[in-house]
Parts: structure tokens; sequence; C-alpha cells
């Protein structure tokens, strides 16, 4: 009740509609509605606005009829067999989890450590096409784009209880459903790919003693680090090209770049992602991570005229307009790996240890990341940790 | 007391003498909630096949926590959570991708309509892609419980998974609805 004028409050009359008001109160506030002809017309007003809206919502379940209940339970009573339990998920896991390609929504630092992983697939800087098979693409450069914010929405509830897997297997149905006559996609990445290891050593020997530790911590200082490794994997996509060639030629897209599909019926894209490593260190609840993997590399079939392709992609609306003039922007595309940032964000081309890197902030924290010799490095953290001297400090 | 809960004890806070192996519980967990998991999450992506896979991603992590659930202390609220969360996660991922793709195969004009039933198809679907446009600019909770409580879960289990009084759900979804109401009044053409 309003304790000022004694009437009901909108979510009391919303639970009388609902038949979900407390049991101890349901006769009284019955019976002032009864009495009310103000609290009578607003129970009208919000009964007509939940009809509306429960019709709404009824609107986008499909008819279609229920899921097999115990096929579903048979699924996952055997899937559960080849899974290892999960007892809880450490804060860190987060950013970790986007460094493995998995996981949960987190904050720029994940987003740009993830965009190491995926940008190579989603943004594709391919090279040109001068030999039979494009092979040994490295990452040189650096370059941001500016996406909407709601693409990375930040929700703290989604953050604490999403969890390996969900999102990774809604984005892989709705691929599987879209294209599954479009081509193929193989991997033997999978959350396996991610382990933990006990100790800075194990990631030395993990990466055959290249792995870059830092000197200068700054309020991490003296914190031992939680070490992750990725394994070595391969992701391949084996297209079929005369599907490939009716779905371009339907956006009213040139399907030239594609070849013959009775000479070519299919080709196969394919990234090796060599292993990576990261340092988690954790205090006072902030993390900061030091990751580093070399450069993954593409590889595809010189019957495909990427080069070509790119342009007409970026000329039919493929992508939102403000992202291709971003994409235009960059001139040696060739070489540069795309880091889509949150428009909240800001970027800086920095020189990390003499290399060309981009230093990513925000209000949830900061990211930098460069190459070096063909060895893709990232420092990021949700603290205030200047990460500029923490990268400085890597040896 | 402090320390793991198995299924068997989380099915003594939500379920009374539940006594049960934890497999048992898990079952009885299981058949209790899958249809109502499927529900929220068929309503949030519109796939049977998606909806599918991610009932059973929720319930296999609900398996793999079997020994703890944390502060978790009815089953039904941290399912309804994670499906939830699931789901808009996958829709999120799932939007950008479709959208692209409508864009690529120049989809995104009105369908033509050769019969009756395929405008009415046709007018059905637009109507679901409003409300699914109007439903992703409101707040995450305000969707979260407009989904549920679309889906029939009980205002203590809503109350549950967005981390709410049970006496505030009324008044969050009155003004999710009006938000409802007036997105879709907005991106509606016709209205």
């Amino acid at each position: 009740m309003d304790t000022q004028t004694g009437c009901l409050t909108d979510g009391e009359i919303r639970a009388l509609i609902d038949d979900a008001a407390p049991e101890a109160m349901r006769a009284s506030w019955s019976v002032h509605l009864s009495d009310c002809d103000h609290c009578r017309a607003r129970y009208s007003l919000i009964t007509e606005n939940a009809g509306a809206v429960a019709a709404m919502l009824n609107a986008i379940v499909p008819p279609a009829g229920a899921a097999d209940e115990n096929a579903a339970l048979r699924t996952v009573r055997a899937r559960g067999e080849g899974r290892e339990p999960v007892t809880s998920l450490v804060k860190g896991e987060w950013l970790m989890s986007r460094f493995g390609g998995v996981g949960r929504r987190g904050a720029i630092a994940g987003v740009a450590v993830i965009a190491l992983m995926v940008a190579v697939i989603a943004a594709v800087p391919f090279s040109s096409l001068a030999e039979n098979m494009l092979t040994g693409f490295r990452v040189q450069q650096f370059s941001a784009i500016t996406i909407p914010m709601d693409m990375f929405q930040q929700n703290a509830q989604a953050s604490g209880s999403q969890g390996f897997g969900s999102d990774q297997s809604g984005t892989a149905a709705f691929i599987t459903s879209q294209l599954k006559d479009l081509g193929k996609l193989n991997t033997n990445l999978s959350k396996s790919s991610l382990k933990t290891a006990s100790s800075v050593a194990d990631a030395q020997s993990h990466l055959n003693g290249a792995m870059l530790v830092p000197s200068k911590l700054g309020s991490f200082d003296g914190v031992q680090p939680t070490v992750y490794l990725t394994d070595q994997g391969n992701v391949s996509y084996t297209l079929n090209v005369q599907k490939a060639r009716e779905l371009l030629s339907l956006g009213n897209i040139d399907p030239a770049p594609l070849p013959d599909p009775s000479t070519t019926p299919t080709v196969t894209l394919s990234l090796d992602v060599p292993p990576g490593a990261a340092l988690d260190y954790q205090s006072n609840g902030k993390h900061l991570i030091v990751a580093q993997m070399e450069s993954p590399t593409l590889t595809i079939p010189s019957s495909v005229d990427i080069s070509m392709l790119r342009d007409e992609m970026l000329a039919t609306g493929f992508l939102p307009p403000d992202m291709v003039t971003q994409l235009r922007s960059i001139t040696d595309w060739q070489h540069t790996l795309i880091v889509p940032v949150p428009s909240g964000a800001t970027t800086k081309n920095v020189t990390v240890q003499g290399n060309p890197g981009l230093l990513v902030k925000s209000d949830q924290g900061s990211v930098v990341m460069w190459q070096s010799n063909g060895v893709l490095h990232v420092v990021g953290s949700d603290s205030d940790v200047d990460v500029m001297s923490v990268a400085s400090s890597l040896k | 007391m402090v320390g793991p809960r198995t299924f068997a004890t989380v099915g003594r806070i939500s379920m009374a003498d539940v006594d049960a192996p934890v497999e048992a519980d898990f079952d009885e967990i299981f058949r209790r909630y899958y249809a109502t998991v499927y529900g929220v999450l068929i309503r949030i992506t519109g796939s049977p096949e998606e909806s599918e896979d991610l009932a059973q991603e929720v319930f296999l992590r609900l398996h793999e926590r079997s020994g703890s659930l944390g502060e978790d202390r009815n089953v039904g609220g941290w399912l309804y959570r994670v499906a939830s969360n699931a789901g808009f996660n996958a829709l999120r991922s799932r939007r950008r991708l479709h959208r692209r793709l409508l864009r690529w195969a120049n989809l995104e004009r009105p369908l033509s309509a050769s019969s009756p039933s395929a405008a009415s198809e046709a007018e059905d679907r637009q109507d679901a892609e409003l409300v699914r446009r109007a439903l992703s600019h409101l707040r995450e909770r305000d969707r979260t419980v407009l989904i549920l409580r679309s889906s029939g879960v009980a205002y203590a289990e809503i109350a549950l998974a967005i981390g709410v009084k049970p006496s505030s759900v009324g008044t969050i979804l009155v003004r999710a609805e009006a938000a409802l109401r007036a997105q879709f009044e907005q991106l509606s053409p016709s209205i």
C-alpha cells in the first residue's frame, strides 16, 4: 500500500492480476480495490497493458511442438559423462575464457583479448594472392574499429552466472542451422583446449621458453599468477562453392571471386592457431592478464579471389556503414588485425618495446596489444594499473 | 551449515523431503524444470533447435555443478537465471550474424505474399521480429522478467532469478510492460 494515499501500488495491482499477491494481503487489497475508483481505473489500465504484452510475447513463440524431454535428458546425461565437473567460476576466468574462445560476457579487456583469437576470421585481414596458396599470414599491426556498445552489453548478472559453452553453443547452433548447406565447419579446439597450469615454468615449457614475464607489476607486485594454457588447434571451413555463389547472387554480389563450381566444387579455408599462454595476477578482486600467442596462420586456396571478395562485401552493405567506413580507412588491410572495441572506449596507437601496438582504454579497464617477431602480446587489466608500464617490463 | 550442496541438498531447499541419490535428484529436477526452461529459451531465441541446445547446456551446467551451487539456494531461480542469460547472449551473437546474412542475401525487404496464408505468415514473422526488437531495447532485467512471466514462472522464482524481493516483481513487471509497449509502438510504423 502507498503509505501516503493508502492506495495499492502498481506492483500490488499487478500481483493481484496474476493471483500472486501474498496470502496475508490478498483479502485487504481486494477490499480496497472494490472500494477505490482510482485503483480500479489503474487495475483496468494495468490489466489491459498486461494482456497486450502477453499477446505480443505469444507472437514470438514459434508454432512448434515442445521438445522431447526424455530425449533431451538422455542427451544431457550422455554429454555430461564426457565433461569434467565445474565447481565454480573464479572471477579471473572471464578474461581467460575470452582468450580461450569460450565464455562469459566481460569488460573491454576481455573483448580485446578475444579479438585476437577471432578477428582474423571475423574481420578478415587477408593478404593478396600471388602464390598458389596463401599461407603464413602474420599480424604486423593493429587497428581498432568502433562498434555499437550493445554488442558488448555489460551485465553484472550475466557475468556472474553466464558460463562456459552456452554462448558458444547458441552461436554454433545458429550457424549450423543457417549455413548447413553452405559449408562445413571443423575444429579440434574445444573447452578443454583451455587449461590451467601450476607455474610460470609450465607456460615457458608450453611456449618453448618464449613466454615473456613482467618485472613490474604495480599494485600486483608480489602476487603469484594463475597460469592458463591454450592448446594448438585448427579451424577449417569447407565451402560449397555452388551454394556460396547462389547466395552471393541472391544478395546482388558478383560471385566472380569464387571459382567455377564445376571444376572446384568446394574450397577449404583453414586457420591454424598456435599454442598460447597467459598469466592472471589477481589482487583485491582485480586482475592483470599477461598473455601471448604466435599469430594464427590463415590458409586460403588461390581459387578464391579474396581481395575482390572483400571489395564486394564492403560495397554491398554486409557490414554497418560506419564499420565499412572504418574498414576502408585501413590502407594496409592485408597485414592489419582488426580489433573491435565498444563505442565507449578510447584507442591509441602506441609503441611497446619498439613494436607498434594498440592501447584500448575504457572505464572498465585497459589493454595494450602488440606483435613482436610474429608473436602477439596482450597486457590487460580491470584495475588502474599502468598496462603500458607492465608491457614495457616484459622480458 | 557450510559446505558444498549436492542435488539432494538443493532438492531439499526447493523440493521438500527429497532424499534420493544425486543422480535421481537430477532427473527429477530435469523433468520438473525442463519444459519451462525450454519455454523461456524459445521465447528469447525463437528457434526450437537452438532452444533445445541451450536448454541442454543449462542443465549440463547444473549437472557439472552437482558438487556446489554456491549461494544459489533455489534450483528453479538458478536455472531460469542461467537460461535467460544464455538465451540473451546467444541472441546477441546470433543477431549480429543474422543481420549480416539478411543484408547479404538482400532479404530485408518485405516478403512477397502470394496467398492470404503467406501474407499472414509474413505479418506474423514481422510482428515477432518487431517484438524481439522492442525487447532488445529494454533493460536486461526487464526483458528477463517479461520472458519469465510469459513462460509461466512464478513471482518467487522470478525474484530469485533476477535477485530482487518477490514483492518487487509486480512493480518491475508493470514498468517493463509499459516500456515494451512504448518501444513496440515506436518501432512499428503501422501503430
